[in-house]
Protein backbone atom coordinates (compact mmCIF):
# COMPACT_ATOMS: atom_id res chain seq x y z
CA UNK A 1 0.00 0.00 0.00
CA UNK A 2 1.67 3.23 -1.13
CA UNK A 3 1.27 6.68 0.37
CA UNK A 4 -1.50 7.71 -2.01
CA UNK A 5 -3.50 4.63 -1.09
CA UNK A 6 -3.08 5.40 2.58
CA UNK A 7 -4.47 8.87 2.09
CA UNK A 8 -7.29 7.59 -0.06
CA UNK A 9 -8.30 5.18 2.66
CA UNK A 10 -8.24 8.02 5.15
CA UNK A 11 -10.37 10.24 2.95
CA UNK A 12 -12.85 7.44 2.40
CA UNK A 13 -13.19 6.89 6.14
CA UNK A 14 -13.45 10.59 6.94
CA UNK A 15 -16.27 10.97 9.48
CA UNK A 16 -16.81 14.51 8.21
CA UNK A 17 -16.31 13.99 4.51
CA UNK A 18 -17.80 16.53 2.10
CA UNK A 19 -20.48 14.03 1.17
CA UNK A 20 -21.56 13.47 4.74
CA UNK A 21 -21.51 17.16 5.52
CA UNK A 22 -23.66 17.89 2.50
CA UNK A 23 -26.44 15.85 4.10
CA UNK A 24 -26.58 18.07 7.16
CA UNK A 25 -28.79 21.09 7.55
CA UNK A 26 -26.85 23.22 9.95
CA UNK A 27 -26.93 26.64 8.38
CA UNK A 28 -29.48 28.18 10.72
CA UNK A 29 -27.75 26.88 13.83
CA UNK A 30 -24.38 28.01 12.53
CA UNK A 31 -25.73 31.48 11.79
CA UNK A 32 -27.27 31.68 15.26
CA UNK A 33 -23.92 30.77 16.76
CA UNK A 34 -22.15 33.51 14.81
CA UNK A 35 -24.72 36.04 15.95
CA UNK A 36 -24.38 34.92 19.52
CA UNK A 37 -20.60 35.26 19.42
CA UNK A 38 -20.78 38.72 17.90
CA UNK A 39 -23.20 39.73 20.62
CA UNK A 40 -20.54 39.00 23.21
CA UNK A 41 -18.26 41.76 24.41
CA UNK A 42 -15.38 42.46 22.09
CA UNK A 43 -12.41 42.43 24.37
CA UNK A 44 -9.06 43.08 22.82
CA UNK A 45 -7.25 41.34 25.61
CA UNK A 46 -8.96 38.22 26.77
CA UNK A 47 -6.51 35.43 26.13
CA UNK A 48 -7.08 33.99 29.56
CA UNK A 49 -10.65 33.30 28.71
CA UNK A 50 -9.70 31.07 25.89
CA UNK A 51 -7.91 28.11 27.26
CA UNK A 52 -8.23 28.88 30.87
CA UNK A 53 -9.47 26.45 33.41
CA UNK A 54 -10.54 29.63 35.13
CA UNK A 55 -11.88 28.84 38.52
CA UNK A 56 -15.47 29.69 38.14
CA UNK A 57 -15.61 28.08 34.70
CA UNK A 58 -15.78 24.62 36.09
CA UNK A 59 -17.08 25.24 39.51
CA UNK A 60 -20.76 25.79 39.33
CA UNK A 61 -22.81 22.70 38.71
CA UNK A 62 -24.52 22.40 35.40
CA UNK A 63 -28.06 23.44 35.55
CA UNK A 64 -31.16 23.42 33.46
CA UNK A 65 -32.66 20.64 31.50
CA UNK A 66 -31.29 21.27 28.08
CA UNK A 67 -27.62 20.83 28.57
CA UNK A 68 -27.23 24.23 30.06
CA UNK A 69 -23.65 24.52 31.12
CA UNK A 70 -22.17 26.48 33.95
CA UNK A 71 -22.21 30.10 33.21
CA UNK A 72 -19.65 32.12 34.95
CA UNK A 73 -16.41 32.35 33.12
CA UNK A 74 -13.83 34.96 33.43
CA UNK A 75 -13.22 37.55 35.94
CA UNK A 76 -14.36 37.08 39.17
CA UNK A 77 -16.42 39.52 40.99
CA UNK A 78 -18.88 38.03 43.39
CA UNK A 79 -21.05 40.10 45.56
CA UNK A 80 -19.66 41.30 48.82
CA UNK A 81 -21.51 42.10 51.92
CA UNK A 82 -20.32 44.31 54.65
CA UNK A 83 -21.92 44.15 58.01
CA UNK A 84 -22.03 47.18 60.16
CA UNK A 85 -22.78 45.08 63.20
CA UNK A 86 -25.94 44.84 65.23
CA UNK A 87 -28.28 41.93 65.53
CA UNK A 88 -31.21 43.36 63.65
CA UNK A 89 -30.39 43.75 60.01
CA UNK A 90 -33.35 45.99 59.49
CA UNK A 91 -32.63 48.28 62.38
CA UNK A 92 -30.43 50.68 60.51
CA UNK A 93 -28.75 51.11 57.21
CA UNK A 94 -25.46 49.42 56.61
CA UNK A 95 -22.61 51.47 55.28
CA UNK A 96 -21.21 50.19 52.01
CA UNK A 97 -18.04 51.45 50.43
CA UNK A 98 -18.41 53.33 47.18
CA UNK A 99 -16.99 50.47 45.11
CA UNK A 100 -19.66 48.14 46.43
CA UNK A 101 -22.34 50.59 45.49
CA UNK A 102 -20.81 50.92 42.02
CA UNK A 103 -20.85 47.15 41.72
CA UNK A 104 -24.48 47.03 42.71
CA UNK A 105 -25.39 49.75 40.29
CA UNK A 106 -23.70 47.99 37.43
CA UNK A 107 -26.27 45.24 37.92
CA UNK A 108 -29.94 45.67 36.99
CA UNK A 109 -30.72 46.02 40.74
CA UNK A 110 -33.46 43.43 40.56
CA UNK A 111 -34.62 41.08 43.27
CA UNK A 112 -37.16 38.28 43.30
CA UNK A 113 -39.39 39.37 46.13
CA UNK A 114 -41.54 36.34 46.76
CA UNK A 115 -42.07 34.89 50.21
CA UNK A 116 -39.33 32.43 51.10
CA UNK A 117 -37.03 33.34 48.22
CA UNK A 118 -33.54 34.76 48.69
CA UNK A 119 -30.36 35.35 46.71
CA UNK A 120 -28.25 32.20 46.50
CA UNK A 121 -25.24 33.77 44.89
CA UNK A 122 -24.29 36.67 42.71
CA UNK A 123 -21.61 36.67 40.09
CA UNK A 124 -20.40 39.30 37.72
CA UNK A 125 -18.30 38.37 34.74
CA UNK A 126 -17.64 41.92 33.69
CA UNK A 127 -19.12 45.35 34.10
CA UNK A 128 -21.97 44.47 31.75
CA UNK A 129 -22.50 40.80 32.39
CA UNK A 130 -23.53 38.88 35.45
CA UNK A 131 -26.00 36.61 37.11
CA UNK A 132 -28.05 36.23 40.26
CA UNK A 133 -29.33 32.96 41.60
CA UNK A 134 -32.50 32.94 43.65
CA UNK A 135 -33.37 29.99 45.83
CA UNK A 136 -36.16 29.00 48.17
CA UNK A 137 -35.42 27.01 51.28
CA UNK A 138 -32.07 25.46 52.02
CA UNK A 139 -29.19 25.24 49.58
CA UNK A 140 -29.89 22.92 46.68
CA UNK A 141 -28.00 19.62 46.51
CA UNK A 142 -25.51 19.36 43.65
CA UNK A 143 -26.53 17.78 40.38
CA UNK A 144 -24.54 15.09 38.60
CA UNK A 145 -25.89 15.52 35.13
CA UNK A 146 -25.00 13.22 32.30
CA UNK A 147 -26.31 12.95 28.81
CA UNK A 148 -27.08 9.51 27.49
CA UNK A 149 -26.31 8.43 23.97
CA UNK A 150 -29.97 8.79 23.17
CA UNK A 151 -29.76 12.42 24.23
CA UNK A 152 -31.68 11.86 27.45
CA UNK A 153 -30.52 13.84 30.45
CA UNK A 154 -29.84 11.90 33.63
CA UNK A 155 -29.05 12.96 37.17
CA UNK A 156 -31.26 16.03 37.36
CA UNK A 157 -32.70 17.16 40.63
CA UNK A 158 -36.33 16.14 41.11
CA UNK A 159 -38.78 18.76 39.84
CA UNK A 160 -39.81 19.86 43.33
CA UNK A 161 -36.18 20.59 44.18
CA UNK A 162 -35.38 22.15 40.83
CA UNK A 163 -38.30 24.48 41.21
CA UNK A 164 -36.73 25.99 44.29
CA UNK A 165 -34.27 27.81 42.08
CA UNK A 166 -34.42 30.61 39.50
CA UNK A 167 -31.77 32.70 37.84
CA UNK A 168 -31.45 36.15 36.39
CA UNK A 169 -28.77 36.93 33.83
CA UNK A 170 -27.79 40.22 32.28
CA UNK A 171 -25.57 40.63 29.25
CA UNK A 172 -24.58 43.28 26.76
CA UNK A 173 -25.55 43.25 23.11
CA UNK A 174 -28.72 42.92 21.11
CA UNK A 175 -31.76 40.92 22.14
CA UNK A 176 -32.53 39.36 18.80
CA UNK A 177 -29.89 36.59 18.72
CA UNK A 178 -30.95 35.43 22.13
CA UNK A 179 -34.56 35.25 21.04
CA UNK A 180 -33.58 33.16 18.04
CA UNK A 181 -31.50 30.86 20.16
CA UNK A 182 -34.17 30.28 22.75
CA UNK A 183 -36.89 29.89 20.16
CA UNK A 184 -34.95 27.05 18.61
CA UNK A 185 -35.24 25.05 21.81
CA UNK A 186 -38.79 26.02 22.71
CA UNK A 187 -42.11 24.34 22.07
CA UNK A 188 -44.25 27.25 23.25
CA UNK A 189 -43.82 31.00 23.10
CA UNK A 190 -45.76 33.87 24.57
CA UNK A 191 -45.22 37.28 26.10
CA UNK A 192 -45.54 38.61 29.61
CA UNK A 193 -45.40 41.93 31.37
CA UNK A 194 -42.32 42.46 33.45
CA UNK A 195 -41.03 45.63 35.08
CA UNK A 196 -43.11 47.87 32.87
CA UNK A 197 -42.08 46.27 29.63
CA UNK A 198 -42.93 43.16 27.66
CA UNK A 199 -40.78 40.06 27.82
CA UNK A 200 -40.66 37.26 25.32
CA UNK A 201 -41.34 34.03 27.16
CA UNK A 202 -40.27 30.61 25.97
CA UNK A 203 -41.07 27.20 27.33
CA UNK A 204 -38.32 24.70 26.73
CA UNK A 205 -39.27 21.55 24.98
CA UNK A 206 -39.06 18.22 26.80
CA UNK A 207 -41.14 19.44 29.75
CA UNK A 208 -44.36 17.95 30.91
CA UNK A 209 -47.22 19.02 33.18
CA UNK A 210 -45.84 19.92 36.59
CA UNK A 211 -42.27 20.04 35.31
CA UNK A 212 -41.48 22.79 32.83
CA UNK A 213 -38.70 25.29 32.41
CA UNK A 214 -39.53 28.77 31.18
CA UNK A 215 -37.29 31.63 30.29
CA UNK A 216 -38.15 35.28 29.71
CA UNK A 217 -36.00 37.74 27.79
CA UNK A 218 -36.27 41.46 27.50
CA UNK A 219 -34.08 44.40 26.64
CA UNK A 220 -33.31 47.10 29.12
CA UNK A 221 -30.87 49.98 28.91
CA UNK A 222 -28.82 48.41 26.14
CA UNK A 223 -28.53 45.00 27.66
CA UNK A 224 -30.39 41.73 27.58
CA UNK A 225 -32.04 40.44 30.71
CA UNK A 226 -33.08 36.85 31.05
CA UNK A 227 -35.04 35.31 33.89
CA UNK A 228 -35.23 31.57 33.87
CA UNK A 229 -36.94 29.14 36.20
CA UNK A 230 -38.18 25.58 36.40
CA UNK A 231 -41.84 25.78 37.33
CA UNK A 232 -44.90 23.54 37.35
CA UNK A 233 -46.77 25.75 34.88
CA UNK A 234 -46.91 29.11 33.16
CA UNK A 235 -48.94 30.65 35.96
CA UNK A 236 -46.13 29.96 38.41
CA UNK A 237 -43.66 31.54 36.03
CA UNK A 238 -45.88 34.60 35.68
CA UNK A 239 -45.92 34.89 39.46
CA UNK A 240 -42.14 34.91 39.46
CA UNK A 241 -42.05 37.63 36.84
CA UNK A 242 -44.55 39.72 38.77
CA UNK A 243 -42.35 39.41 41.85
CA UNK A 244 -39.26 40.78 40.13
CA UNK A 245 -38.80 44.24 41.57
CA UNK A 246 -36.25 46.93 41.07
CA UNK A 247 -34.71 48.10 44.31
CA UNK A 248 -32.13 50.60 45.44
CA UNK A 249 -28.49 49.69 45.68
CA UNK A 250 -28.63 49.68 49.47
CA UNK A 251 -31.41 47.16 49.59
CA UNK A 252 -29.86 45.11 46.81
CA UNK A 253 -26.59 44.82 48.70
CA UNK A 254 -28.40 43.89 51.87
CA UNK A 255 -29.98 40.99 50.00
CA UNK A 256 -26.64 39.52 49.01
CA UNK A 257 -25.69 36.25 50.69
CA UNK A 258 -23.46 36.21 53.70
CA UNK A 259 -21.32 33.44 52.24
CA UNK A 260 -19.19 35.96 50.45
CA UNK A 261 -16.14 37.41 51.96
CA UNK A 262 -16.34 40.77 53.55
CA UNK A 263 -14.39 43.27 51.55
CA UNK A 264 -12.96 44.72 54.68
CA UNK A 265 -11.35 41.41 55.59
CA UNK A 266 -9.65 40.88 52.25
CA UNK A 267 -6.17 41.34 53.68
CA UNK A 268 -6.81 39.06 56.58
CA UNK A 269 -8.31 36.37 54.37
CA UNK A 270 -5.34 36.54 52.01
CA UNK A 271 -2.87 36.23 54.86
CA UNK A 272 -4.70 33.17 56.15
CA UNK A 273 -4.73 31.56 52.73
CA UNK A 274 -0.99 32.08 52.31
CA UNK A 275 -0.27 29.95 55.32
CA UNK A 276 1.35 26.67 54.37
CA UNK A 277 2.44 27.93 50.94
CA UNK A 278 6.16 28.40 50.25
CA UNK A 279 6.71 31.89 48.85
CA UNK A 280 9.33 33.07 46.37
CA UNK A 281 11.98 35.41 47.70
CA UNK A 282 10.66 38.93 48.01
CA UNK A 283 7.02 37.95 47.58
CA UNK A 284 4.54 40.25 49.27
CA UNK A 285 0.88 39.61 49.94
CA UNK A 286 0.14 42.96 48.37
CA UNK A 287 1.06 41.45 44.99
CA UNK A 288 -2.21 39.53 45.04
CA UNK A 289 -4.60 41.68 43.10
CA UNK A 290 -7.49 42.98 45.08
CA UNK A 291 -10.33 43.23 42.63
CA UNK A 292 -12.00 45.72 44.90
CA UNK A 293 -15.07 43.65 45.52
CA UNK A 294 -13.70 40.21 45.47
CA UNK A 295 -14.85 37.61 46.30
CA UNK A 296 -15.93 34.29 47.62
CA UNK A 297 -13.36 31.88 48.96
CA UNK A 298 -12.90 29.88 45.78
CA UNK A 299 -12.24 32.96 43.70
CA UNK A 300 -10.00 34.52 46.28
CA UNK A 301 -8.20 31.21 46.72
CA UNK A 302 -7.52 31.10 42.99
CA UNK A 303 -6.12 34.61 43.16
CA UNK A 304 -3.84 33.73 46.07
CA UNK A 305 -2.60 30.34 44.89
CA UNK A 306 -2.46 31.51 41.28
CA UNK A 307 -0.36 34.57 42.05
CA UNK A 308 2.12 32.55 44.08
CA UNK A 309 2.29 29.82 41.44
CA UNK A 310 2.79 32.35 38.64
CA UNK A 311 5.65 33.90 40.58
CA UNK A 312 7.30 30.50 41.01
CA UNK A 313 6.88 29.74 37.31
CA UNK A 314 8.42 33.10 36.46
CA UNK A 315 11.42 32.37 38.66
CA UNK A 316 11.69 28.92 37.15
CA UNK A 317 11.80 30.30 33.60
CA UNK A 318 14.22 33.09 34.38
CA UNK A 319 16.60 30.87 36.33
CA UNK A 320 16.47 28.21 33.71
CA UNK A 321 17.44 30.72 31.03
CA UNK A 322 20.27 31.95 33.26
CA UNK A 323 21.45 28.44 33.97
CA UNK A 324 20.77 28.83 37.68
CA UNK A 325 20.05 25.25 38.60
CA UNK A 326 19.51 26.00 42.27
CA UNK A 327 16.77 28.50 41.44
CA UNK A 328 15.13 26.04 39.04
CA UNK A 329 15.19 23.31 41.65
CA UNK A 330 13.79 25.60 44.31
CA UNK A 331 10.82 26.52 42.10
CA UNK A 332 10.18 22.93 41.08
CA UNK A 333 10.29 21.80 44.67
CA UNK A 334 7.94 24.56 45.79
CA UNK A 335 5.35 23.74 43.15
CA UNK A 336 5.75 19.99 43.53
CA UNK A 337 4.27 20.55 46.97
CA UNK A 338 1.22 22.39 45.62
CA UNK A 339 -0.92 19.36 46.26
CA UNK A 340 -0.45 20.08 49.95
CA UNK A 341 -1.25 23.78 49.88
CA UNK A 342 -4.19 24.14 52.25
CA UNK A 343 -6.15 26.58 50.12
CA UNK A 344 -5.90 24.32 47.07
CA UNK A 345 -7.09 21.40 49.13
CA UNK A 346 -10.05 23.45 50.22
CA UNK A 347 -10.88 24.38 46.64
CA UNK A 348 -10.69 20.85 45.28
CA UNK A 349 -14.29 19.99 45.80
CA UNK A 350 -15.48 23.08 43.98
CA UNK A 351 -13.49 23.22 40.80
CA UNK A 352 -10.51 22.32 38.68
CA UNK A 353 -8.08 25.09 39.55
CA UNK A 354 -6.03 23.00 42.03
CA UNK A 355 -5.73 20.19 39.54
CA UNK A 356 -4.49 22.57 36.88
CA UNK A 357 -1.78 23.95 39.16
CA UNK A 358 -0.63 20.43 39.95
CA UNK A 359 -0.63 19.29 36.32
CA UNK A 360 1.43 22.28 35.28
CA UNK A 361 3.83 21.77 38.17
CA UNK A 362 4.28 18.13 37.21
CA UNK A 363 5.37 19.24 33.74
CA UNK A 364 8.25 21.38 35.04
CA UNK A 365 11.00 18.76 34.73
CA UNK A 366 10.23 18.21 31.05
CA UNK A 367 9.47 21.86 30.30
CA UNK A 368 6.61 20.81 28.05
CA UNK A 369 2.88 20.55 28.51
CA UNK A 370 1.08 18.43 25.95
CA UNK A 371 3.85 19.06 23.50
CA UNK A 372 3.98 22.81 23.94
CA UNK A 373 6.47 24.92 25.87
CA UNK A 374 5.30 24.88 29.44
CA UNK A 375 5.38 28.59 30.11
CA UNK A 376 3.23 29.41 27.10
CA UNK A 377 0.59 27.20 28.71
CA UNK A 378 1.03 28.42 32.25
CA UNK A 379 0.20 32.06 31.53
CA UNK A 380 -3.30 31.58 30.19
CA UNK A 381 -4.03 28.55 32.34
CA UNK A 382 -3.37 30.30 35.63
CA UNK A 383 -4.26 33.81 34.54
CA UNK A 384 -0.77 35.14 35.24
CA UNK A 385 -1.07 38.23 33.05
CA UNK A 386 -4.32 39.17 34.76
CA UNK A 387 -2.45 38.96 38.03
CA UNK A 388 0.23 41.30 36.73
CA UNK A 389 2.86 38.60 36.18
CA UNK A 390 4.35 38.27 32.74
CA UNK A 391 5.99 35.00 31.82
CA UNK A 392 8.60 34.80 29.10
CA UNK A 393 9.02 31.50 27.39
CA UNK A 394 12.73 32.23 26.94
CA UNK A 395 15.15 30.70 24.48
CA UNK A 396 14.49 27.17 25.68
CA UNK A 397 10.75 27.59 25.39
CA UNK B 1 -4.34 43.44 1.87
CA UNK B 2 -3.74 43.46 5.55
CA UNK B 3 -7.12 43.60 7.24
CA UNK B 4 -5.65 43.92 10.68
CA UNK B 5 -5.97 47.36 12.22
CA UNK B 6 -2.51 48.91 12.28
CA UNK B 7 -2.40 50.16 15.80
CA UNK B 8 -3.28 49.09 19.30
CA UNK B 9 -6.18 51.48 19.51
CA UNK B 10 -9.60 50.07 20.28
CA UNK B 11 -10.94 47.88 17.53
CA UNK B 12 -13.96 49.55 15.91
CA UNK B 13 -16.89 47.25 16.42
CA UNK B 14 -18.15 47.55 12.86
CA UNK B 15 -14.73 46.56 11.61
CA UNK B 16 -14.59 43.66 14.01
CA UNK B 17 -18.02 42.38 13.06
CA UNK B 18 -17.34 42.56 9.36
CA UNK B 19 -14.02 40.86 9.68
CA UNK B 20 -15.28 38.19 12.03
CA UNK B 21 -18.25 37.46 9.78
CA UNK B 22 -15.93 36.87 6.90
CA UNK B 23 -13.64 34.70 9.00
CA UNK B 24 -16.59 32.66 10.19
CA UNK B 25 -18.09 32.35 6.74
CA UNK B 26 -14.84 31.18 5.24
CA UNK B 27 -13.66 28.81 7.94
CA UNK B 28 -16.45 27.71 10.27
CA UNK B 29 -17.20 24.54 8.34
CA UNK B 30 -13.55 23.57 8.29
CA UNK B 31 -13.36 23.91 12.04
CA UNK B 32 -16.63 22.06 12.50
CA UNK B 33 -15.35 19.20 10.39
CA UNK B 34 -12.06 19.24 12.30
CA UNK B 35 -13.97 19.01 15.57
CA UNK B 36 -16.38 16.32 14.37
CA UNK B 37 -13.47 14.11 13.38
CA UNK B 38 -12.04 14.34 16.87
CA UNK B 39 -15.06 14.43 19.15
CA UNK B 40 -16.38 11.40 20.94
CA UNK B 41 -19.94 12.64 20.42
CA UNK B 42 -20.97 14.75 17.44
CA UNK B 43 -22.62 17.38 19.62
CA UNK B 44 -19.34 18.03 21.44
CA UNK B 45 -18.01 19.47 18.20
CA UNK B 46 -20.36 22.41 18.65
CA UNK B 47 -18.54 23.43 21.80
CA UNK B 48 -15.20 23.28 20.03
CA UNK B 49 -16.46 25.45 17.20
CA UNK B 50 -18.04 27.97 19.57
CA UNK B 51 -15.01 28.25 21.80
CA UNK B 52 -12.60 28.49 18.88
CA UNK B 53 -14.51 31.34 17.26
CA UNK B 54 -15.11 33.00 20.60
CA UNK B 55 -11.34 33.07 21.00
CA UNK B 56 -11.05 34.51 17.50
CA UNK B 57 -13.66 37.16 18.28
CA UNK B 58 -11.88 38.22 21.40
CA UNK B 59 -8.45 38.11 19.83
CA UNK B 60 -9.12 39.37 16.35
CA UNK B 61 -5.85 41.24 16.33
CA UNK B 62 -4.00 37.96 16.76
CA UNK B 63 -5.70 36.18 13.87
CA UNK B 64 -3.37 36.23 10.87
CA UNK B 65 -4.46 37.25 7.44
CA UNK B 66 -5.17 35.03 4.48
CA UNK B 67 -4.51 31.34 4.71
CA UNK B 68 -2.74 31.82 8.01
CA UNK B 69 -6.16 32.37 9.57
CA UNK B 70 -7.15 28.81 8.79
CA UNK B 71 -4.03 27.40 10.43
CA UNK B 72 -4.47 29.71 13.41
CA UNK B 73 -8.02 28.46 13.84
CA UNK B 74 -6.93 24.84 13.60
CA UNK B 75 -4.26 25.41 16.22
CA UNK B 76 -6.78 27.13 18.47
CA UNK B 77 -9.33 24.37 17.97
CA UNK B 78 -6.67 21.84 18.82
CA UNK B 79 -6.04 23.49 22.15
CA UNK B 80 -9.74 23.88 22.86
CA UNK B 81 -10.18 20.20 22.14
CA UNK B 82 -7.27 19.30 24.40
CA UNK B 83 -8.82 21.29 27.21
CA UNK B 84 -12.15 19.64 26.55
CA UNK B 85 -10.59 16.22 26.85
CA UNK B 86 -8.87 17.20 30.06
CA UNK B 87 -12.19 18.34 31.40
CA UNK B 88 -11.01 21.94 31.56
CA UNK B 89 -13.26 23.41 28.93
CA UNK B 90 -16.62 24.71 29.80
CA UNK B 91 -19.70 24.19 27.73
CA UNK B 92 -21.13 27.42 26.55
CA UNK B 93 -24.70 28.49 26.26
CA UNK B 94 -23.97 29.66 22.76
CA UNK B 95 -24.10 26.19 21.37
CA UNK B 96 -27.42 24.80 22.45
CA UNK B 97 -28.91 24.89 19.01
CA UNK B 98 -25.91 23.63 17.09
CA UNK B 99 -25.38 20.87 19.64
CA UNK B 100 -28.93 19.73 19.17
CA UNK B 101 -28.68 19.75 15.38
CA UNK B 102 -25.46 17.77 15.42
CA UNK B 103 -26.85 15.30 17.91
CA UNK B 104 -29.91 14.82 15.80
CA UNK B 105 -28.35 14.71 12.35
CA UNK B 106 -24.86 13.26 12.56
CA UNK B 107 -24.73 9.46 12.67
CA UNK B 108 -22.52 8.12 15.42
CA UNK B 109 -21.65 4.93 13.60
CA UNK B 110 -19.39 4.87 10.60
CA UNK B 111 -19.96 2.33 7.86
CA UNK B 112 -18.30 -0.97 8.61
CA UNK B 113 -15.77 -0.72 5.82
CA UNK B 114 -14.36 2.46 7.31
CA UNK B 115 -14.19 1.38 10.90
CA UNK B 116 -10.98 -0.53 10.29
CA UNK B 117 -9.17 2.62 9.25
CA UNK B 118 -10.60 4.60 12.14
CA UNK B 119 -9.70 1.88 14.57
CA UNK B 120 -6.15 1.83 13.30
CA UNK B 121 -5.97 5.59 13.68
CA UNK B 122 -7.44 5.51 17.15
CA UNK B 123 -4.81 3.04 18.24
CA UNK B 124 -1.91 5.23 17.20
CA UNK B 125 0.08 7.57 19.38
CA UNK B 126 -1.54 10.97 19.71
CA UNK B 127 1.12 12.85 17.80
CA UNK B 128 1.18 10.41 14.92
CA UNK B 129 -2.57 10.31 14.67
CA UNK B 130 -2.97 14.06 14.72
CA UNK B 131 -0.38 14.54 12.03
CA UNK B 132 -1.98 11.94 9.82
CA UNK B 133 -5.40 13.42 10.35
CA UNK B 134 -4.26 16.96 9.56
CA UNK B 135 -2.74 15.76 6.30
CA UNK B 136 -5.24 13.06 5.44
CA UNK B 137 -8.49 14.67 6.55
CA UNK B 138 -7.81 18.39 6.67
CA UNK B 139 -5.58 18.00 3.61
CA UNK B 140 -2.89 20.27 4.98
CA UNK B 141 0.59 20.23 3.54
CA UNK B 142 3.15 18.81 5.98
CA UNK B 143 4.55 22.31 6.53
CA UNK B 144 1.05 23.60 7.36
CA UNK B 145 0.44 20.72 9.75
CA UNK B 146 3.76 21.58 11.35
CA UNK B 147 2.53 25.11 11.89
CA UNK B 148 -0.64 23.87 13.57
CA UNK B 149 1.28 21.51 15.81
CA UNK B 150 4.01 24.00 16.61
CA UNK B 151 6.80 21.80 15.29
CA UNK B 152 9.34 22.31 12.52
CA UNK B 153 8.48 21.37 8.95
CA UNK B 154 11.40 18.97 8.88
CA UNK B 155 10.19 17.29 12.02
CA UNK B 156 6.69 17.06 10.58
CA UNK B 157 7.93 15.34 7.44
CA UNK B 158 9.98 12.85 9.42
CA UNK B 159 7.14 12.08 11.77
CA UNK B 160 4.64 11.86 8.96
CA UNK B 161 6.75 9.30 7.19
CA UNK B 162 6.92 7.27 10.40
CA UNK B 163 3.20 7.67 11.06
CA UNK B 164 2.25 6.47 7.59
CA UNK B 165 4.46 3.45 8.03
CA UNK B 166 2.81 2.65 11.35
CA UNK B 167 -0.68 3.10 9.99
CA UNK B 168 0.13 0.85 7.08
CA UNK B 169 1.43 -1.79 9.47
CA UNK B 170 -1.64 -1.52 11.68
CA UNK B 171 -3.97 -1.91 8.74
CA UNK B 172 -2.06 -4.95 7.58
CA UNK B 173 -2.13 -6.44 11.07
CA UNK B 174 -5.83 -5.92 11.49
CA UNK B 175 -6.66 -8.11 8.56
CA UNK B 176 -9.30 -10.37 9.86
CA UNK B 177 -9.66 -9.11 13.40
CA UNK B 178 -13.12 -8.58 14.77
CA UNK B 179 -14.34 -5.01 14.44
CA UNK B 180 -14.81 -3.31 17.82
CA UNK B 181 -17.63 -1.07 18.74
CA UNK B 182 -16.76 2.40 17.47
CA UNK B 183 -17.65 4.08 20.71
CA UNK B 184 -15.28 1.82 22.61
CA UNK B 185 -12.68 2.65 20.06
CA UNK B 186 -12.93 6.43 20.53
CA UNK B 187 -13.29 6.25 24.23
CA UNK B 188 -10.14 4.19 24.42
CA UNK B 189 -8.06 7.04 22.98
Amino acid sequence: MNDDEIYRKLRDADPASPGRMACLELEAAEAALAEAIISRPLTAEAPEVTTTPWPSASRRPRRGILGIAGIAIAAVVAAVLLYSGGSDPGARSKAYPAELVRFAESSPLLLLEEPGWRVGYANQESAGEGELEFIRGRKLPPERISEGRDGAIHGLRPPAVRQRRAELNWRGGPLRPWLGDRAASADFRTTAAVLGTTAEVFRYEDGHPGDYEFTALWAEAGRVLEFRAPVPDLAAFDRHLAALHRVGSQRWLEAMPASVIKAASHGRAVAAMLKGIPLPAGFKASEIPDAGLTTDRYQLGAAVAGTVACRWFRQWGEDRDRGDEAGVSEAELALAGAKKWPILREMESEGAYPQVVEELAAAMPSGEFFGRPLLTEVGPALGCAARGIQLHAGPAG
Amino acid sequence: MNRNPPSEEALPREFAEAWFSRLYREHEREILRYALRRSAEPQDAADVVAETFLVAWRRLRDVPDGDGARLWLYATARRVLANQRRGLERRTRLTERLREELRRQVPVQSPNEHRKVLEALAGMKDDDRELLMLVGFEELAPSEAASVLGISAISARTRLHRARRRLRARLAEQGERKQPNETEMWEAR
